[in-house]
């Protein structure tokens, strides 16, 4: 039997009606859930002798792990023997964080319906780009609320209203509001973070909006091929997330040019604001009013039956920016071969299976081909069994490529010509001849062994990152929990140089990160693992707070 | 000669534009002045029937502190203006749009627009227990028709400590649900594997604590005004689940992709929306299915594929199947056996009514029929032309239940025959999968609504009477200049009669019933305060 309670981190209140989890990892995986009483107290009655987990949630207020006093930490277990009773158990409640605050246009007067977006770090090929983690919207008050944070470091970003309806510019033609990070940043290289502690309640974010001059695009379609098809009246469309207006002619091909912003370093595409055009026959002009200064990706595309024409540009738009032309030129058809070396992993019922969880289609690898930042308009195929797939009909224009499922396996190479374009942004013309050669080897390493401590309990996080030319690429960072005697397993691991950290009692999750591996940097060993090949590794157990000193 | 001259420049200077429309836009509750609202102005046309030119673009202002707004320079004829703002839920929404004559070439109109400030709602969830119950949905509906303007409706879910607020609502009737998702705690002694189908979910619940909309409060809510206290005490009811098998009927479910499966409840009018019980997954294995969490009720299942298409070409409607079923849950879990079937194609003949008294009837092949459904999931029959012959044939129909709409120059099935069932004015009923020849005699014998109204309006005659007949038809017609106006081609039947601006919503209440037969001319006088949605009594 274990019995106990769940008491606030801060307060030692009684926290009731929390659901308490205990488990034993096996495998197969056993668990018990129960609920805390009026009192914060929970028992787990008739229980077999065994080494538990203990955690107890409550939806949205926050998590307790029994035996840890932050959220990146790993808990103790409970060994139970037969028979045993262990009561008294605490679990210490840690609070998720909310913020608060409003949006206030130039006059200082509120702003209902504006978007705000909690967003976090994160890595796309390497490169920083920040994620949404939450979305809020002002009320008629202007006031935003967004709960259920987990402690770290967030930037906080306000997408202003647009008002677009049919015939006119949003607020009178001259200048209009941009988005901003709080704080006053236009770019997200240049925003300040803002750093959530667990259970805190920040209030009076505030946000001001700011305007500048609406910048009408002008721009021509050049190129457009001699036997299109009629076109239709004006058919005009704007995207705002995910509301669309369309109005005018219906049906009938036509060119559409499509605008999203390009900041370097930016954003990821979900949610993020593109603005539709048809250009107008015959000479293929078309406008986009009221656009902020910046760097953005203008795309067209043309489609003639099932022959596609695209363009794509990235343009720097200021003021005194002249007319841009984008010349169409056909789309190509992208063939390739995906081979894969060395032996799959186990295939249950014609699933993949990789840590319990089903990992691919029976037999088939795909590819895809995205532009940079953005989701849409990807472009999949599935490889067949002779290894061969065709990717159709893709636009000219920078892009990026990805292959599922990997892992099983990692992708060893993948060859535009001569080019490496695995974790790169390569470009794509109408002149793109070369096949895309693609090799995904199952022969990856395996890292096992011992933590290396004075002391009684060895669990810790163990953590491998990449030294060298994929510090950067998050999919290069493994990580698993040790158990008490410090013995851990690492699989699948894609062959090369990496350095191990073993941080006593945090979790792997909280120092997976080029980031955290930088901070952590002179406490790791290196190792290398070639293809195939299991390395025997006893990292030094690094002190829970010498990581957490290095960790700010 | 001189005389001359000076005519010919008078003549060229009243030429000049120099028509002006000015204005304020105020606060309907409070007349304060709304600054930073956008007014956008379009030209109509003007008297000699010349529509807007495609240069004359749309013109903007802004507002000022007073709210006042001035457009200049303006030649004579029928301007709309259409005013946007950000904090007023129908300015944010579509615009509030007016309608402005200019009738001579130094006119001077004044306008006054008036916005609607939204009201808000706020308020507490708890459970059983009365401790806060997060993780809810709290959505308004207004009461006149549950589906109408969903997506744009506000919504809110209760924070950590069950309160919530929802704020820019349009002024009006409604009624409030609050959708809990959070599940109903159930212990689970140490196992392994999935945690059992629960036994008990938190159902819908229309505010205050009524289980459907029949028994539910209607809200006003005030223009400007924030109503607190709007609590919902939610408490667990049983659940059980439906698990169910597709089987061959004269169509195979084995290979293939994109079978959709929907569970939804049978009186869908009052929840289409909910589809809490919502989709599941087909396996591929074995065609069965399983929904795990449906409250005791009537319910419709039914299976549908998607129509595939190439890249970019259109949807291939040829290989559509679907199944379609009534389901009563009661407390005990349930086992379905569902038969799937082939799309059908419905041939029929058409007979055009001679009528003496009436002109010209369509020919055959100026009718169109379309299938619609109001509670159907799957793809709809692409709309079908009848041959010149009188006949037609409906391609890829699904199982289900579907109304029969005539699109054509003013022409209305009088009658309708299924196979040997006369089935005018009900829906055809397709459940079975199988289909039987459609004969319909279609008339011209159309009736009239003209009337009066406020000048640039429009007017809308919207078909009522029973709940499943024809509902959402509509037809509309804008008021000349001199006040006058005239829908015809009207089916035979009940309408309601009412205005409102162009481009604008349709009034939600007021207007006039009017029911016309066949061939029958009605008479209606609309007068300019029947069409203010916000009259106070």
């Amino acid at each position: 039997m274990i019995s106990g309670n769940v008491v606030d981190g801060e307060s030692g209140d009684a926290i009731r009606k929390a659901v308490v989890t205990l488990s034993l990892p096996g495998p197969p995986r056993r668990w018990a859930t129960t609920r805390t009483d009026g009192s914060g107290r929970f028992q787990f009655d008739g229980l077999p002798a065994g080494k538990y987990d203990l955690r107890a949630t409550k939806t949205s207020e926050g998590t307790a792990i029994y035996g840890a006093n932050h959220l990146r930490e790993l808990g103790d277990t409970i060994t139970l023997d037969d028979g045993e009773t262990r009561g008294n158990i605490t679990l210490r409640f840690l609070h998720s964080a909310s913020i608060s605050g409003h949006v206030y246009d130039t006059d200082g007067e509120p702003v209902a319906d504006v978007t705000i977006n909690l967003m976090r770090q994160g890595r796309n090929l390497g490169a920083p780009i920040l994620t949404n983690y939450r979305t809020a919207s002002t009320d008629d008050r202007g006031e935003y609320h967004i709960s259920s944070i987990d402690p770290g470091q967030y930037y906080l970003h306000t997408t202003p209203p647009r008002l677009g309806r049919f015939g006119g510019p949003g607020t009178g033609g001259e200048a209009i509001l941009v988005d901003q990070f709080y704080g006053g940043a236009r770019d997200s290289k240049d925003a300040a973070p803002i750093h959530i502690g667990a259970g805190e309640s920040l209030a009076g974010l505030e946000f001001r909006l700011v305007s500048e001059p609406a910048i009408e695009l002008h721009g021509q379609i050049l190129g457009v091929p001699a036997e299109s098809p009629p076109e239709s009246p004006q058919a005009e469309s704007e995207h705002f997330g995910r509301l669309t207006i369309s109005h005018g002619g219906m049906g009938g091909p036509a060119i559409r040019v499509t605008i999203t912003p390009a900041e370097a370093g930016a954003l990821n595409g979900q949610g993020r604001w593109t603005h539709s055009v048809t250009a107008h026959d015959p000479e293929h002009r078309f406008q986009i009013p009221d656009l902020p200064a910046g760097r953005y990706r203008i795309e067209a595309v043309f489609e003639a039956g099932n022959k596609t024409y695209g363009a794509s540009q990235v343009l720097e738009l200021h003021a005194n920016s002249g007319e841009i032309a984008l010349t169409l030129a056909p789309a190509v058809d992208m063939a390739g071969t995906l081979r894969v070396e060395g032996q799959a992993p186990a295939v249950e019922g014609g699933v993949v299976r990789l840590n319990g969880v089903a990992a691919a289609r029976q037999g088939g690898f795909r590819v895809q081909l995205a532009r940079p930042g953005s989701g849409r308009n990807s472009v999949t195929a599935n490889v067949g069994a002779d290894g061969k797939f065709s990717l159709p009909q893709i636009v000219s224009g920078d892009w990026q490529m990805s292959v599922t499922p990997v892992p099983p396996g990692f992708l060893k190479s993948a060859r535009l010509g001569d080019k490496d374009v695995r974790f790169s942004t390569f470009e794509i013309g109408s002149n793109t001849e070369t096949p895309l050669n693609i090799v995904v080897s199952m022969n990856t390493a395996t890292v096992e062994g011992e933590i290396d401590s004075e002391g009684d309990s060895k669990r810790a996080g163990v953590v491998i990152a990449p030294v060298g030319p994929y510090h950067n690429l998050a999919r290069y960072y493994y990580g698993t929990t040790a158990n008490d005697k410090g013995k851990f397993h690492i699989g699948g691991i894609a062959p090369g140089k990496y350095k191990i950290f073993a941080v006593e009692k945090m979790a792997p999750a909280s120092f997976r990160t080029p980031e955290a591996a930088d901070q952590l940097d002179e406490l790791g060993e290196i190792i290398e693992l070639a293809e195939g090949a299991t390395l025997e590794a006893h990292p030094k157990l690094i002190p829970v707070d010498r990581a957490a000193k290095a960790l700010q | 000669m001189r005389t001359a001259l000076l005519s010919l420049l008078a003549i060229s200077s009243a030429l000049a534009q120099t028509g002006k429309i000015a204005g304020v836009v105020v606060e309907s509750a409070s007349h304060q002045p709304v600054k930073k609202a956008s007014v956008s102005i379009i030209f109509l046309g003007d008297a000699t029937g010349n529509g807007p030119s495609q240069k004359e673009g749309p013109h903007n202002l802004i507002t000022d502190a007073s709210g006042a707004f001035a457009f200049n320079d303006l030649s004579p004829g029928q301007y709309q203006l259409i005013v946007t703002h950000q904090n007023y839920p129908q300015a944010r929404m579509g615009g509030v749009h007016k309608t402005v004559q200019l009738t001579a070439v130094d006119s001077a109109a004044s306008v006054t627009v008036e916005l609607i400030p939204g009201a808000a709602v706020t308020g507490h969830v708890v459970d059983e227990d009365g401790d806060p119950l997060t993780g809810c949905n709290i959505q308004p509906h207004a009461a006149k028709d549950f589906n109408q303007g969903i997506a744009m409706m506000r919504n809110s879910v209760a924070r950590d400590d069950g309160s919530y607020r929802i704020s820019g609502i349009p002024p009006g009737k409604y009624t409030i649900t609050a959708q809990c998702m959070t599940p109903v705690f159930q212990p689970r002694p140490l196992s392994e594997g999935p945690d059992p189908p629960p036994s008990a979910a938190y159902p819908l619940q229309f505010y205050p604590a009524a289980r459907d909309i029949q028994s539910a409060q209607i809200v006003e809510l005030l223009p400007g005004t924030e109503k607190s206290g709007v609590d919902f005490q939610v408490r667990p009811a049983p659940v059980t689940h439906i698990h169910g098998t597709l089987v061959a009927g004269t169509a195979d479910w084995r290979g293939r992709d994109g079978l959709q499966i929907q569970l939804a409840p049978l009186d869908s009018r009052g929840s289409r929306s909910f589809v809490f019980a919502g989709g599941a997954r087909i396996d591929p294995k074995d065609g069965t299915f399983e929904f795990r969490q449906v409250f005791p009720g009537s319910y419709r299942v039914e299976v549908f594929s998607q129509d595939f298409s190439a890249r970019s070409g259109p949807p291939d409607a040829s290989n559509r199947v679907g199944a379609i079923a009534r389901v009563d849950v009661a407390d005990k879990p349930i086992e379905l056996s569902l038969q799937l079937h082939r799309a059908v194609d419905i041939s029929g003949t058409v007979e055009i009514e001679r009528n003496n008294n009436v002109a010209e009837p369509p020919t055959p092949g100026q009718i169109n029929i379309q299938l619609t459904s109001e509670t159907q999931f799957g793809p709809a029959p692409t709309p079908t032309q009848v041959n010149d012959d009188g006949t037609f044939t409906i391609k890829s129909v699904l199982p289900g239940e579907w109304r029969i709409r005539l699109n054509g120059p003013a022409a209305f099935a009088k009658s309708v025959r299924f196979g040997a069932d006369d089935v005018t004015n009900q829906p055809l009923d397709l459940t079975s999968g199988s289909a039987a020849p459609l004969h319909i005699v279609v008339s011209n014998n159309t009736a009239t609504v003209r009337g009066t109204a406020p000048a640039g309006q429009m007017i809308i005659a919207a078909r009522i009477g029973d709940e499943e007949d024809a509902i959402g038809w509509q037809q509309a017609a804008q008021v000349d200049s001199n006040g006058q106006f005239v829908l015809p081609f009207l089916p035979p039947g009940k309408y309601r009669i009412v205005a409102g601006e162009l481009g604008g919503p349709m009034p939600e209440e007021g207007g006039q019933e009017v029911t016309v037969a066949e061939g029958e001319t009605a008479t209606v006088d609309i007068k300019p305060d029947a069409i203010k949605p916000d009259a106070k009594p």
